[in-house]
């Protein structure tokens, strides 16, 4: 169970709801269930007759297809579900330990004069200007860090006059990151609670770009 | 195609027999079985099951109590204080809670107490659904909030007290 649920204190019919969804079918026990569903449900089963019309066993055949193609969608969605949540604790503890600042800067220019050793070149998020109303003029500075053991850098933005946000970029790899909402193809981007900030996660440019805002 | 469970559905209703049994192994039995007898029954078209996640629900929680019945580990608690208390349906929600506290709690709760909290909390149940699904009395529902609430009062008190570790 995870630190954040064991820790924090909610209202009990939410805490109740987090701890019941914890609990989870194995993924062989799932699927058990799921091809029991089709061996009795389906037309194509020991009374059928051999000479029964063939719509029906096509339709048992595209009955094991959809159940399967339900599976893998769900198993699928339940990773990339939890590959987010997985980053947004990462970047999120990395966003609350506020360590300084390797780099204090202004200008974009600056920042990418700095990162030499990343392999991809950080760049100004038109997200964050549109959605989030933070400028290059808004930075306050850079620094190395890493998400899921790849080098990442980290900008930080001055929100307000008392907060700071935290911008994260990094190079995708899907397989990697898991799925992420690429804003380019009209996704809307993922935002989680967690820790206690909020977090905000979407491709834009071929780069994972995660913003972490106090709240 | 409806008459299948997706697999959401599906987590859902062992949700609901972990919440019950407590236990894995018997939670994945009575899931197992509840959904065996619903698919006999609907391929023998006899019955007509307008909402099969709350139909199986129902299965998995008479077979929990026949096996319990028949363990005498299920108590039919009997009928209460006729006293109307001064709670209402705010009570439970103005309780927070840590997970570690939740935890330490939950097994100790009756296993009638964990089916209501979950028909509180998960399946969002009105009071008056609540007595309605289980046959109780409003009067003996209350009662048994109120006293829910003191258990999670009383529990928060303990876990905080110095020296006690959740």
């Amino acid at each position: 169970m995870n630190e954040n649920y064991m820790d924090t204190a909610r209202p009990l019919k939410e805490q109740i709801g987090i701890k019941t969804e914890q609990e989870k079918l194995d993924e062989s026990e799932l699927l058990r269930l799921m091809e029991m569903q089709t061996d009795i449900l389906s037309p194509e089963t020991e009374q059928t007759p051999i000479n029964e019309p063939f719509a029906n066993r096509f339709a048992a055949m595209v009955a094991s297809v959809l159940v399967m193609v339900m599976l893998t969608a769900f198993l699928w969605q339940d990773n990339d579900r939890s590959q987010l949540q997985s980053i947004a604790f990462e970047v999120a503890g990395n966003h609350i330990k506020q360590r300084p600042m390797e780099l204090h800067a202004q200008s974009m220019d600056q920042v990418k004069g700095f990162f030499k050793e990343l392999d991809f070149s950080p760049t100004n998020s038109e997200h964050l200007l549109s959605q989030f109303a933070l400028a290059e003029s808004d930075l306050l500075g850079a620094r190395y860090c890493s998400i899921k053991g790849v080098t990442a850098a980290q900008l930080r933005y001055q929100q307000s006059e008392i907060s700071h946000s935290t911008l994260y970029e990094v190079g995708y790899d899907s397989d990697l990151y898991g799925y992420i909402p690429d804003i380019s193809q009209g996704e809307s981007p993922q935002t989680l609670m967690v820790k206690g900030v909020k977090v905000t996660i979407w491709l834009e440019k071929g780069l994972l770009m995660a913003l972490v805002e106090d709240i | 195609m409806d008459k299948f469970l997706d697999p959401e559905q599906l987590e859902s209703l062992f949700q609901y027999a972990m919440v019950l049994s407590n236990k894995r192994e018997d939670a994945c039995d009575l899931l197992q079985s509840a959904v065996e007898s619903y698919l006999i029954r609907i391929q023998r078209g006899k019955e007509v099951i307008e909402n099969p996640p709350a139909y199986i629900r129902t299965m998995i929680r008479n077979r929990f109590i026949d096996h319990y019945r028949h363990a005498q580990k299920w108590q039919i608690e009997p009928y209460e204080e006729m006293k109307v208390y001064d709670i209402s349906s705010v009570s439970l929600e103005e309780i927070t809670i840590s997970g570690k506290e939740l935890e330490a709690l939950w097994s100790r709760l009756s296993i009638l107490e964990r089916d209501i909290l979950y028909h509180w909390a998960v399946l969002e149940y009105s009071t008056d659904e609540v007595c309605a699904l289980f046959e109780i009395p409003r009067g003996t529902f209350l009662s048994r909030m109120h006293r829910l609430r003191k258990r999670f009062r009383q529990e928060k008190e303990i876990l905080s007290a110095p020296g006690v570790q959740a």
